[in-house]
This record gives C-alpha cells, sequence and structure tokens, in this order.
C-alpha cells in the first residue's frame, strides 16, 4: 500500500496553546480515514496544515511527496474547509469550471466536470444558481462537489456534515462510500457514530497529541457490541460469560454490551439464541466495537 | 508563476465586472456619473476656456501650474478630461478595487483557490484584471469626452482619437499603484470598506508627514517619490521623462511584490 500523507513531529502552537503537539503518523491511500477529536482538539490545524491553508511552527509534512501547497498538488488534494463558502456573486457552475480549468482541464472538459461532480452531489438542477440562493445542506453539498472536480487522490472533508439534516448527512457518507476505490477521503469530526462504519483506520486527536487506531488489525480477541432494549447488567454480563470462546464481557458507557471472545470462534449465533431464550429484545449487534469504544473505552 | 493560471484568475475578475448584475449596476452609475461630469463640467468649461481673452488669461495661469502645454491642445475637451482623470480616476480605483482578496479571505473561497492555484498568482492574476477592468472602464468615459469634442469640431477627431488613446493608456498607467495599493490594504483588513479607509488614512497620514518633515529638512521632498500617483503633475505638464512614466511601473511591481508576500506568509 503507498503512502499518501507522512507528518513527523508537527508543531503548531497559537500563543502559550499547544495545538498540535509532535504529531506524527503515515496515511497510506485506500479506505477512509477519520480524523477524531473533541472540539479544540487541533483537527482543523492539522487539517489546514495539510492543506497548505497554515504554516506549522515546526514538523514536517509531505502530501504524495509534495510540501502542502505545492504546485505539485493542484489538482491531486482537494478539500472542504469548514465554513468555506463559494462567492455569492457568480452561479455554481461558474465557480466550478473556473476551479476545473485551475487544476490544467480545458473549457470543455471543465464543463463536463462541472455537470459530473453536480450530480454525483445529487444537484444537477442548481447548475445556474448562485450559492446564496440555495439551502445550507445545498451550499454543503456544492462545496463538497468542487472537491471532487477531476477526481483528486485525496479529499479532506472537514466537518463535512456539520449542521446538516440527517437525510443530507446520509447522502454525503453514500457518496464517500461510492467513491472510495477511486478517492483517499480524510474525514474530520466530533461526530463518531457518523465516521464508524466508514472508516477503518483513525487519527484520534486530543489536547494536540494523536493516536491512531488501525480498526482493522488483527487481534487476539475479537469483540461484538450487544446493544439491548434495556442497559446491560451483571445477570446479563453472567449468562454471556457461559457462552463457549467468551472470554470477558463488559457495559460500555450507553449501556451496550462488549463481548470480547478469541478470534475464530463464532460467538454471534450463540449470542442470537442466548437473547432468544432469555427474552432479551436487542437493538443491535455489531461485529467489532463501536469508535467511541475504541477510543474512549 | 503559471500564466495560464494568472490569466485564468484574471478574465474571472473581468466577468466579476462585465458580467454580474452588480458589475452592470457599477457600470450604470460609473457612466451616469461621467456623464455629468462631461455634460455639466467639462463642456461648459470648453465654452469658456475657447474665448480667446480667457484663453490668454488660463495661458499665463496655466504656466504656474504647469498647464501651459495641454492649454494649447485643440482638443480642449480632452485636456479638460485629462486633469479631472487624474484626480478622479486614483480615488475611483480605490473604490473599485477595494475587493481583491479580502472578501474572498474572510468567506473562506481562498481556500478553494490555493488547493488550484499559488497565493501568488491569485494576487498578480486579480490585480491584472483590475487593470483591464480600469482599463475599459477609463476608455468608456475617454469615448465619451471624444464624442463631445467630435460634436463640437469633427475635424478633429483623428487626431482626438490617437490623443485619447494616449490618455486612457497613461491613466491606466496612473491608476495601478493604486490598484496594487488596495491589494496591500486588503491584507490588513477584514472587509474591503476597511481596506478603503486604512488605504485613504494611511495615504493622508504619510502625506500630512512628509509635507510637516518639508518644515525642516528640504530633502524630505524626495519621500513624495514612494507615493503612488505623485507623478500626475508631470502628466499634466506634458513633461517627457523617466519619472513620469517608470514611477507607476516601478511602485507597482513594488506593492504587487509586497502583497504577493504578505499573502503567502498569511494563515488562510
Amino acid at each position: 500500500m503507498s503512502s499518501i500523507i507522512e507528518v513527523n513531529n508537527l508543531v503548531k502552537e497559537y500563543g502559550r496553546k499547544r495545538a498540535l503537539d509532535n504529531v506524527s503518523f503515515t496515511l497510506n491511500a485506500g479506505s477512509p480515514i477519520a480524523l477524531v477529536g473533541p472540539n479544540g482538539a487541533g483537527k482543523t490545524t492539522l487539517f489546514s496544515t495539510l492543506c497548505g491553508y497554515l504554516n506549522a511552527d515546526a514538523g514536517n509534512v509531505q502530501i504524495l511527496g509534495h510540501k502542502p501547497g505545492s504546485a505539485a498538488l493542484f489538482g491531486r488534494l482537494a478539500a472542504l474547509p469548514q465554513d468555506a463558502q463559494l462567492d455569492p456573486r457568480f452561479s455554481v457552475s461558474n465557480q466550478l469550471r473556473l476551479y476545473g480549468q485551475l487544476q490544467g482541464l480545458d473549457a470543455k472538459a471543465a464543463e463536463r466536470e462541472t455537470h459530473r461532480v453536480l450530480e454525483l452531489v445529487d444537484l444537477k438542477d442548481c447548475y445556474h444558481a448562485k450559492p446564496h440562493e440555495l439551502s445550507h445542506g445545498m451550499r454543503k453539498r456544492i462545496c463538497i462537489a468542487q472537491t471532487l472536480l477531476s477526481k483528486p487522490e485525496i479529499v479532506l472533508l472537514d466537518e463535512a456534515t456539520a449542521g446538516l439534516d440527517p437525510v443530507n448527512a446520509r447522502e454525503i457518507r453514500n457518496l464517500v462510500k461510492r467513491l472510495q476505490s477511486e478517492t483517499t477521503f480524510i474525514l474530520s469530526s466530533h461526530d463518531l457514530v457518523e465516521l464508524d462504519d466508514l472508516c477503518d483506520q483513525v487519527l484520534h486527536l486530543q489536547h494536540g497529541k494523536l493516536t491512531a487506531v488501525d480498526r482493522i488489525q488483527e487481534a487476539e480477541l475479537a469483540t461484538l457490541t450487544v446493544k439491548l432494549k434495556e442497559s446491560g447488567t451483571s445477570s446479563h454480563i453472567a449468562l454471556l460469560k457461559t457462552l463457549q470462546g467468551v472470554e470477558e464481557v463488559t457495559v460500555n458507557a450507553s449501556g451496550a454490551l462488549l463481548i470480547e471472545y478469541r478470534s475464530g470462534q463464532q460467538v454471534d449465533i450463540d449470542v442470537l439464541r442466548l437473547c432468544r431464550d432469555q427474552g432479551w429484545r436487542y437493538k443491535s449487534l455489531v461485529n467489532g466495537k463501536t469508535l467511541e469504544d475504541e477510543l474512549f473505552g | 508563476m503559471n500564466i495560464k493560471r494568472t490569466g485564468l484568475i484574471a478574465i474571472f475578475e473581468l466577468q466579476r465586472l462585465f458580467a454580474t448584475k452588480r458589475g452592470w449596476i457599477a457600470i450604470a452609475a460609473f457612466v451616469l456619473v461621467w456623464y455629468a461630469i462631461l455634460r455639466y463640467a467639462i463642456a461648459e468649461a470648453v465654452s469658456i476656456v475657447s474665448d480667446p481673452n480667457f484663453k490668454n488669461m488660463i495661458q499665463s495661469f496655466s504656466g504656474v501650474v504647469g498647464m501651459h502645454r495641454i492649454a494649447q491642445w485643440p482638443e480642449m475637451e480632452l485636456a479638460l478630461y485629462l486633469v479631472w482623470s487624474i484626480f478622479l480616476f486614483p480615488l475611483f480605483v480605490i473604490f473599485s478595487s477595494a475587493d481583491q482578496t479580502v472578501e474572498d479571505r474572510t468567506r473562506g473561497t481562498l481556500r478553494f483557490l490555493t488547493l488550484r492555484t499559488s497565493r501568488a498568482e491569485i494576487v498578480v492574476g486579480r490585480f491584472v484584471g483590475q487593470v483591464f477592468n480600469t482599463l475599459l472602464l477609463i476608455a468608456i468615459s475617454a469615448v465619451g469626452a471624444w464624442i463631445l469634442m467630435v460634436v463640437r469640431d469633427p475635424s478633429l477627431w483623428l487626431t482626438g482619437l490617437s490623443r485619447a488613446t494616449l490618455i486612457v493608456l497613461e491613466l491606466t498607467l496612473i491608476t495601478a499603484p493604486f490598484i496594487a495599493l488596495m491589494s496591500v490594504a486588503n491584507h490588513f483588513a477584514n472587509s474591503s470598506k476597511m481596506s478603503m479607509i486604512y488605504a485613504i488614512l494611511t495615504y493622508l497620514t504619510l502625506a500630512t508627514l512628509v509635507a510637516f518633515a518639508l518644515e525642516y529638512s528640504a530633502y524630505a521632498e524626495y519621500l513624495f517619490y514612494l507615493f503612488p500617483g505623485f507623478q500626475g503633475t508631470e502628466t499634466i505638464a506634458q513633461n517627457i521623462n523617466l519619472t513620469r512614466f517608470a514611477t507607476p511601473v516601478l511602485h507597482s511591481l513594488v506593492l504587487i511584490a509586497i502583497s504577493c508576500e504578505l499573502l503567502r506568509r498569511r494563515t488562510l
């Protein structure tokens, strides 16, 4: 797998506050990558550094072998910066065409790309619209459309679904899923549920420090997360522990049961059977931990 | 610097004036203002200054202020237009080019652009676009002055046309440093209005300080060479020298270089 982003000992300070504290990581091309952390953790600072919007105080960043902001990255790296807006005086198509042409497309190709990306975000009817004539959700989708021009290798989406209704948010998640084979998405968000089923690799930032979590890493113990109608209790734990292969059962902060079992064992059918026999009504059975449990469990 | 990308940015600036509703309103207002100046100030003035007695008087007076050459032009409308324009257009471009990067920066649009073009290309492209916008607007007003002259004396149409063309080019050259100045001012403000205020305040404050310094040292006069537009008197006097033509070019280049550097260092 080829490395697309390499960050070494990145430091960024705002006055006395250290927003990024010796952050180092390497990201490979492939499935979407989550950049998570609470508000003020340094997500947007890291994101802005990767895009070349701000210069780090120390450290080194290489994106596809080039420095952020380098001309070699034009058209190869695209981004949806948080709260950035298109120019309200020009139509959506006018601006997308300009962006396409700046990326090296000729006028006709830029026109075709504009139609293609607007169709991808299901807004082909907004071709002639000006940004201020659109709703918040539509504007956000248009801004996502600009990231998809010319099929860049890396797309960074900073809080792509913030402020969107569930339907629009789901549309964006579906779009990322659909395009993940051709583009590596890096999604920044503090909504863990949203990133849960999208991302296999997670960068967790807290107080400017980073921990990387590889969610598909082979582990000795596997986990099932069972969410019952009621919160898990000691009697649930005791009965689940009697199942063959189960090593440990705990209850997480939201009351779901985390069943750890030896990898290779088939525990899920036994768990479902136990639920039926005991009359436990379950809401969900997830293979693995939720992202929240992985990070904070 | 990539010429193609810079050109695309410049052309987009032309569209901002000539292909948007707000741009058309601005052009309409510009045309109306110049109609009023040409019809009620310049046309009236021509009828007065064409009187031989008045002409002799103004000749002796204009020599003092360096206008003796343009006062002899048979194309009087163009002479008066030049004098008006030298003072009006620098002021006008401070308003018309007040938003080169500032609104895009505060809105976040520059973040979309900087992933596709360099910051220097944005600064230079916007500057070039604004210079062309200004050239076209100056041309519109100059055509008005030319028409006024042809209506009075049709025989002057050809000499007037070549003189008007040279005036348009020189006025564009004169206004270019002011456009570059606004490009710099954009980096210190958070809106186009604040950019205008900063630019005007800074210009007037520094000019006042230099005038004050002149009280103590005659050498302070050289500081005026740093001010965009100071060579306007050379144009009115129609002196052919390096100061008249090279200074605005030099001012523009230095100011645009400063603007590029400021945007390069800036967090977006």
